[in-house]
């Protein structure tokens, strides 16, 4: 036996215990209340995700406000049916960024960056639909067996081809693996919209929403201050694991244009849920300093006519901290506008007090600082405000 | 989870940081901080090395998880309290036209960048920084796995430069076990032309 027919013998005899190895990613939709048996790797999959669970539930970044996970677990339950609601638990994580996930074991995570950006409940369920398509699907478990399977593929693709004297193909083997292990894939988050949308739909909300929700995240990213940011949109490459934004757009808007009636959108509602948690997450969504995705964020929200004090004065916050030229002006414009509103918050008027005593404007300062102080008389920096107040008064005897 | 990974990240970073070029044993006595000002320790602490990236140094009793003391000096307009490769990574940084309240907000906003959760800020008040006055305050905070936390801060701008002291603790016991050391530790921040005064 030459040389070369050894090594073939052998490539083919370990093909075949690889492929024997393989299994099979053409699993069955998880049924309602159904959990996997003990003995497969998808109990193995559902005990990991049990364990990380526990750690979530004990969280400081878990939200605990009884009303507003009510809320969402409420629209949840509405976009899965009442068969798959007690096989679901959402939790409401505070994160500033959209996202939300779903584990192959029944928690789903809704991060608060995605609550604030939702402008509507129609567009939460949309999400929601989209995680919920991950779970029934058995997603995890379908990613678990290909990466398994595609790191055996793989391993008979970089010898086949090392064989035949083609090393940089071994190299790509190993690079399509890669690829593979980033989230969920195209082609399934492909399907979770599909499904999502199904769900969302069927359940009475509006289907132009779930296009419009990814519309909007795109002229976000295209206002963010890094250009690195705004690059990620047009990005395409074997590493994009959700579809391409415009593709996944043009493909809910297609699936919009075949519904017969127009649903809900339930904007007020989710308004009326999410409104007490605005001012919270616009704070914690400054701290990430991107004040151009900032700011768009909130003249979208403005948008709605709701919520204005709030609106007007974290815009305002937004100027006061980025510091361009103008901005000052910008700032102290927003806190006026926000101060008669009925729900602009009290340190509304200490923002005027400050910058119109940075202007020299010393008379309005010492109104503003009375006023917040009136507004506000447990407030934090009570003791500081008051020492403002002191040097003003001193300054003008 | 990332920021647990972050945690865990700085926490070994410390760790082979203190391997690499040792913990040094600081006070009891006058402690100088980086081209700063001085305190006065009551008790002896394990002093960090001081990382030149971000003007920081930490210093502890019990360990960084149980009890630790940063020392902040020098912090110049534009800068940032949170490390990077990437000088044009989005995070919280000084301005030196910040007011004593937007300094506060500042570190405040610094703490939560880099992990905790629900900062708190309280009782915010003037506090001499001789030869300036500065702010006071004290917050409380929780990890991300949960463990409530609580903790003190001083700040001034001098020459437009920030300098600064934040101390945190578990509030289950640690906090409480080295109240009065640090309080006078506090109290002691000056800078060394003004020692005397």
């Amino acid at each position: 036996m030459s040389k070369k027919t050894f090594l073939k013998t052998v490539i083919v005899s370990v093909a075949v215990l690889i492929l024997a190895a393989c299994e099979t990613t053409n699993v069955d939709p998880i049924a309602a209340s159904e959990r996997p048996e003990e003995t497969t790797d998808e109990a193995g999959l559902w005990l990991q995700m049990d364990e990380t669970e526990k750690l979530l539930k004990s969280s400081a970044l878990v939200e605990n406000d009884d009303a507003l996970n009510a809320y969402v677990q409420t629209v949840a339950c509405r976009v899965v049916g009442p068969d798959y609601c007690p096989d679901l638990r959402v939790y409401v994580v505070k994160q500033p960024f959209f996202n939300a996930n779903m584990a192959p074991n029944g928690q789903m995570q809704i991060w608060t960056g995605l609550l604030l950006r939702a402008e509507n409940e129609a567009q939460l369920a949309f999400v929601i639909g989209h995680e919920f398509a991950h779970y029934r699907q058995r997603h995890s478990l379908q990613q678990w067996r290909e990466i398994k399977n595609l790191a055996n593929a793989s391993l008979l693709f970089s010898m086949g081809t090392a064989v035949a004297g083609v090393p940089e193909a071994a190299v790509l083997g190993d690079f399509s693996i890669a690829a593979r292990l980033y989230g969920f894939g195209r082609d399934k988050e492909r399907e979770a919209d599909e499904l999502g949308f199904e769900f969302a739909t069927q359940a009475g909300y509006a289907g132009e929403e779930a296009a419009a929700i990814w519309k909007y995240l795109v002229s976000e990213v295209e206002n963010s201050d890094l250009e690195r940011n705004r690059r990620t949109i047009a990005r395409a490459s074997i590493f994009s694991t959700h579809p391409v934004t415009s593709e996944r757009i043009e493909n809910l808007e297609a699936l919009a244009s075949e519904e017969a009636e127009t649903g809900d959108t339930a904007t007020s509602t989710y308004i009326e849920a999410t409104g007490p948690f605005l001012a919270t997450w616009l704070d914690a969504d400054l701290v990430q300093s991107d004040f151009g995705k900032h700011i768009f964020l909130i003249n979208h929200l403005l948008e709605r006519g709701a919520r204005q004090g709030v609106l007007y004065f974290r815009r305002g916050e937004a100027y006061r901290l980025r510091r361009e030229d103008g901005d000052e002006a910008r700032a102290l414009e927003d806190y006026i506008k926000a101060s008669t509103f009925a729900d602009a918050p009290a340190a509304t008027w200490r923002e005027i007090g400050e910058l119109q005593r940075r202007s020299d404007n010393p008379a309005q300062a010492l109104e503003a600082y009375r006023t917040y102080l009136e507004k506000a008389p447990e407030a934090s920096d009570k003791l500081l405000i008051e020492s403002y107040v002191e040097a003003l008064q001193e300054e003008q005897t | 989870m990332i920021s647990h990974l972050r945690f865990l990240g700085l926490a070994l970073s410390l760790i082979m940081l203190a391997a690499c070029t040792g913990i040094e044993k600081a006070g009891p006595g006058v402690f100088q901080a980086e081209k700063s000002y001085q305190v006065t320790l009551g008790k002896a602490w394990a002093a960090l090395p001081f990382d030149a990236r971000t003007n920081l140094q930490e210093m502890t009793i019990d360990g960084v998880l149980l009890n630790v003391l940063v020392l902040g000096t020098d912090i110049s307009d534009g800068e940032a309290l949170i490390y990077s490769a990437d000088p044009k990574k989005l995070v919280p940084r000084f301005r030196a036209s910040m007011t004593d309240r937007e300094i506060v907000e500042f570190l405040r906003d610094s703490l939560e960048y880099n992990g905790l959760v629900d900062v708190e800020i309280s009782n915010l008040r003037p506090d001499d920084f001789p030869p300036e006055t500065g702010v006071r305050f004290n917050f409380t905070t929780k990890t991300q796995i949960g463990l409530a936390m609580k903790g003190d801060g001083k700040a001034v701008v001098l020459d437009d430069k920030l300098f600064f002291l934040l101390f945190v603790a578990p509030a289950e016991y640690y906090y409480d076990l080295h109240a009065e050391e640090v309080e006078s530790i506090f109290d002691s921040a000056r800078f060394p032309q003004s020692a005397s005064g």
